[in-house]
């Protein structure tokens, strides 16, 4: 009955019916190797040359701009495993075409754990990015540690030290790689063994989802709200667990894409374009729900506790490219994919989706550089910043096509696979 | 040979194979043609009775005025913003089932969509009672619409939230009443044909607006349907976002949160959830529908349940974790006095409550035993009414201003009130499943296995493309092991 699917068949229509499906084996792509490559010397040299030069430069420049980079595959790889894991959890078939595609999107979980020891270790990034750190590492004489703290005798001092944050950081990191190793382990071996992988995937998804969700909001807490100390909102985690999805959709929605035109031409017909649009939707809408929540709560109490963190942002410029952001990440990809026309069309898609992702940079930009440069603007076009954000991104694309050069780009011997692609969930 | 009772409960595919599109409509219309169950009437008589308390409580409140509640300086806000908080949340499993989960191509929803949705008309009249009784002068609550009036400089504030709420639950109310109206012509229409009596035909043939089921009618019907489905979908986010900023906007301790939206609306949805299970496992077997009703339904809303309710417990975290971060005296105090003050007790039925009793659900057993699940529910629907307590109440009674603190005691007619919205609600819900059909009958034809009978010589379980799977995990299969590799 047309009743029971709300995208009323228009992109199930043009699909014929698929009765076997070619695998695309191993894959590899040595332009977009050799792109990811010169990515990468890219961002050394835009991270190296952030001290010496540059309007801004300097050590605290340097790892301020690291971290943002960093955001990139940390936030890519839990939420592409948060995305397999929920639809695992909730039984839903759909995503079985794209399950090897996102679990190759997880790879990017090794830059994080290099690159937080980097920023986390008191005597590199720590000290410049965090008072906190600094002050817990080197206790100057006439700056104690606790007088960062400014109530009950800085009772936060004990939980704020550099020797915590590595503590917890390893604790979470390792915990991310741990489950990823088993989530994708279990997915593989169905590529041997064959059969339902179901009751075995959901327990293992279940717990990363419940693991993820605190070590995602204390690890976040540690590495972006606290470069203001004594900030706070509880909102927090949601805000970046937002961000995280919907950076991911758009990095997903490309790279679909792209490998629809090629290997993955017969596995990801209109249809799943549609339902991933249908995504983009929704979550720009959760994002602009929880980053308004969160603005118009502290805006409206006016507490100069909570809102100097603002006020910090929407001055010297930085308001207007907060305005820009939430056009961008709301009412564009909101308005853009609202009819099921649009949302099937891959030009529009590829338009959208990359404005989303330059949003969601901009929005990293916006969170953690006015910590670093109070009243000035530092945009999110910063020669050194977007040199460093296309070196992550290479350094996680080269991680995603060594996971594709290893394992393919489809599940093999998944009995949803060949039902999805004749779009038979939707009838 | 025909299927036992215990069979039609725990069907293989959602509903059990050999129901067909005949048995549905005959299984749904009995109840209104047929004489009521007599719990019907035991039901009917208790709710008749506690609304009752709530007349006399509120006949004397208008003559005495609202002095005689148990609220004070400063707990300026008690049971009453605590009994709308909790119906406004009761009605959120109903929107989001008939919205969000129909979006999402849920079939499940089909069987309890129609009475979930009545929840939800029914909460929100009982909440909408409470702000109103609570301005001390209900006949003067017209002046809350703006319209052009001769009161000189009176004229709604629209700077406070509680004038947003106005709206919020206004539209919500509109919507979720014109969605839930939409979607039971076509059932009005069936009762009207099969109806014997003249004055029940002229009455649900008034209903149904001259509904024929042509084709045209279904396309219309459809198309409005789906449209209403995207109109109701935002409802379900903003209208207890709006309540929540009630509180959240202020600077009370425990109140001013920025996480206050999204935890109120996960509140929203777990309360909803723990009240649909509560009403429907006494309802289905007091209109023996069973079939149609089943354990797969159910052990999906006690999924719901687990999950929302896992939500809720991370915020509760978060508001503690930022409430020792922030390193406010205020809100440091505030929540030790939640653990351990004069009302610890409250906080701790709550988190017992709305934490810990969900995780019963982890066991598959208990997730599909009707005693195991309403017992649980039992207790989630104490928990997010005293949640609410928690919030309003224990802030107030120790804010900012140690010199003004107070405890809030109810007197009996604060009792009364919220004893008697339930007799309201339930008298709602009673009537309605008397005179309504209490489950979406075109919809639920359109998840059976075999609409028209299962033809002779057809292979097990693996139907027509319209066989609807169990939550996909194929409750039947999972039957048959031990119980330790389910339940995870």
């Amino acid at each position: 009955m047309a009743r029971e699917n709300p995208s009323g068949g228009c992109p199930v229509s043009h699909h014929h019916h698929v009765t076997e499906l070619k695998d695309p084996g191993l894959f590899t792509a040595p332009r977009l190797k050799m792109a990811s490559m010169v990515m990468v010397v890219l961002g050394v040299i835009g991270f190296i040359g952030a001290f010496f030069v540059g309007p801004n430069h300097g050590a605290e420049r340097a790892w301020s701009i690291l971290l943002q980079g960093m955001l990139i595959p940390t936030y890519l790889s839990l939420a592409a495993l948060f995305f397999v894991c929920v639809h695992s959890i909730g039984g839903a078939r759909w995503v079985a075409p794209l399950r090897r595609l996102l679990e190759s999107m997880s790879s990017g979980l090794p830059i994080t754990a290099v690159v937080f020891f980097l920023l986390a270790l008191p005597f590199l990034g720590g000290s410049y990015l965090y008072d906190w750190v600094n002050l817990s590492w080197n206790d100057v004489e006439g700056h104690p540690h606790t007088s960062l703290f400014h109530v009950y005798h800085g009772s936060k001092s004990g939980f704020m030290t550099w020797y915590r944050l590595l503590l917890t950081g390893t604790v979470f990191i390792t915990g991310w790689l741990w489950l990823r190793y088993k989530l994708v382990g279990i997915s593989l071996k169905q590529d041997v063994d064959g059969g339902c992988i179901r009751n075995i995937h959901r327990p293992w998804a279940i717990a990363y989802v419940m693991f993820f969700a605190l070590s995602l909001t204390f690890f976040v807490w540690d590495m972006l709200l606290s470069l203001h100390v004594n900030w706070f909102s509880t909102m927090w985690g949601v805000y970046c667990f937002a961000s995280a999805m919907q950076t991911f959709l758009c990095v997903l929605l490309l790279l679909v894409l792209w490998l629809r035109r090629g290997p993955m031409k017969e596995h990801l017909p209109k249809h799943l374009l549609h339902d991933l649009g249908t995504w983009m939707v929704a979550w720009s809408c959760f994002c602009a729900y929880i980053g308004f929540s969160q603005f118009m709560l502290i805006y409206y109490a006016n507490l100069d506790e909570e809102t100097y963190w603002y006020i910090l942002r929407t001055q010297h410029g930085w308001g207007l490219q907060y305005w820009i952001e939430a056009v961008v990440r709301w009412p564009l990809p909101f308005l853009g994919l609202m009819s099921q026309k649009v949302r099937t069309n891959p030009v529009a898609l590829l338009v959208i989706c990359s404005a989303v992702l330059v949003g969601n940079w901009m929005d990293w930009t916006w969170i953690i550089q006015p910590a670093m440069g109070i009243n000035e603007y530092r945009g999110f076009y910063a020669l050194d910043l977007v040199l460093v954000g296309a070196g992550f991104a290479g350094g996680y694309l080269l991680l995603v096509q060594a996971f594709w050069a290893k394992h393919g780009l489809v599940a093999k011997n998944d009995p949803d696979v060949l039902p999805v692609v004749n779009a038979e969930h939707l009838h | 040979m025909r299927p036992t009772l215990a069979e039609l409960e725990n069907p293989k595919t959602l509903i059990h194979e050999s129901v067909t599109a005949k048995d549905v409509t005959f299984e749904v219309l009995r109840p209104i043609f047929a004489k009521p169950h007599p719990m019907w009437w035991v039901g009917l008589i208790l709710a008749v009775v506690s609304f009752s308390c709530m007349g006399i409580a509120v006949v004397v409140q208008m003559l005495e005025g609202i002095g005689i509640l148990g609220i004070n300086n400063p707990v300026f806000w008690g049971t009453y913003i605590t009994n709308f908080v909790f119906w406004i949340g009761i009605g959120h499993a109903g929107t989001l089932i008939s919205a969000i989960l129909f979006l999402f191509r849920q079939k499940w929803r089909t069987s309890i969509n129609r009475s979930a949705e009545a929840m939800t008309i029914f909460a929100v009249c009982c909440a909408g009672l409470f702000p109103l009784l609570h301005t001390g002068r209900p006949w003067l609550d017209f002046w809350l619409f703006p319209y052009p009036n001769m009161r000189g400089p009176l004229w709604p504030q629209f700077r406070s939230p509680l004038m947003w709420d106005v709206f919020a639950i206004s539209t919500y109310a509109t919507t979720s009443l014109l969605f839930w109206y939409l979607g039971l012509i076509p059932d009005f229409a069936t009762i009207r044909d099969k109806a014997k009596t003249k004055l029940a035909k002229g009455f649900y043939g008034m209903l149904s607006m001259g509904w024929t089921g042509t084709a045209k009618d279904w396309n219309h019907y459809e198309r409005a349907y789906a449209q209403f489905a995207w109109i109701a979908t935002p409802l379900v986010l903003s209208v207890h976002s709006t309540v929540s900023f009630d509180f959240a906007v202020s600077k009370v301790p425990g109140w001013h949160t920025t996480i206050f939206p999204p935890y109120f609306v996960a509140g929203a949805i777990f309360g909803g959830f723990g009240m649909v299970v509560l009403l429907l496992v006494p309802t289905r077997k007091m209109l023996r529908l069973e079939k149609l009703i089943t354990i797969n339904h159910l052990e999906i809303c006690n999924k719901f349940i687990l999950a929302t309710g896992m939500i809720v417990s991370y915020a509760y975290a978060m508001e503690f974790f930022a409430a020792w971060f922030s390193e406010s005296k205020f809100e440091r105090h505030q929540f030790l006095y939640r653990l351990g003050g004069d009302h610890a007790w409250v906080f701790w039925t709550m988190t017992l409550s709305n934490c810990v009793a969900p995780l019963f659900f982890w066991s598959k057993r208990i997730r599909r035993s009707l005693l195991g699940m309403w017992m649980v529910c039992i207790f989630v629907n104490i928990g997010m009414w005293f949640e609410r307590f928690n919030i309003f109440v224990l802030s107030l009674e120790q804010d900012h201003l140690p010199a003004s603190w107070d405890m809030f005691v109810g007197t009996s007619w604060d009792w009364m009130v919220v004893f008697g919205s339930f007799g309201l609600f339930f008298i709602l819900f009673l009537l309605f499943c008397k005179f309504g059909p209490a489950i979406a009958i075109a919809e639920v034809k359109s998840v059976l296995a075999y609409p028209a009978g299962k033809p002779e010589g057809t292979g097990h379980g693996s139907g027509s493309g319209h066989t609807a799977a169990v939550s996909h995990d194929d409750a039947a299969s999972d039957d048959s092991k031990p119980e330790g590799q389910q339940n995870v």
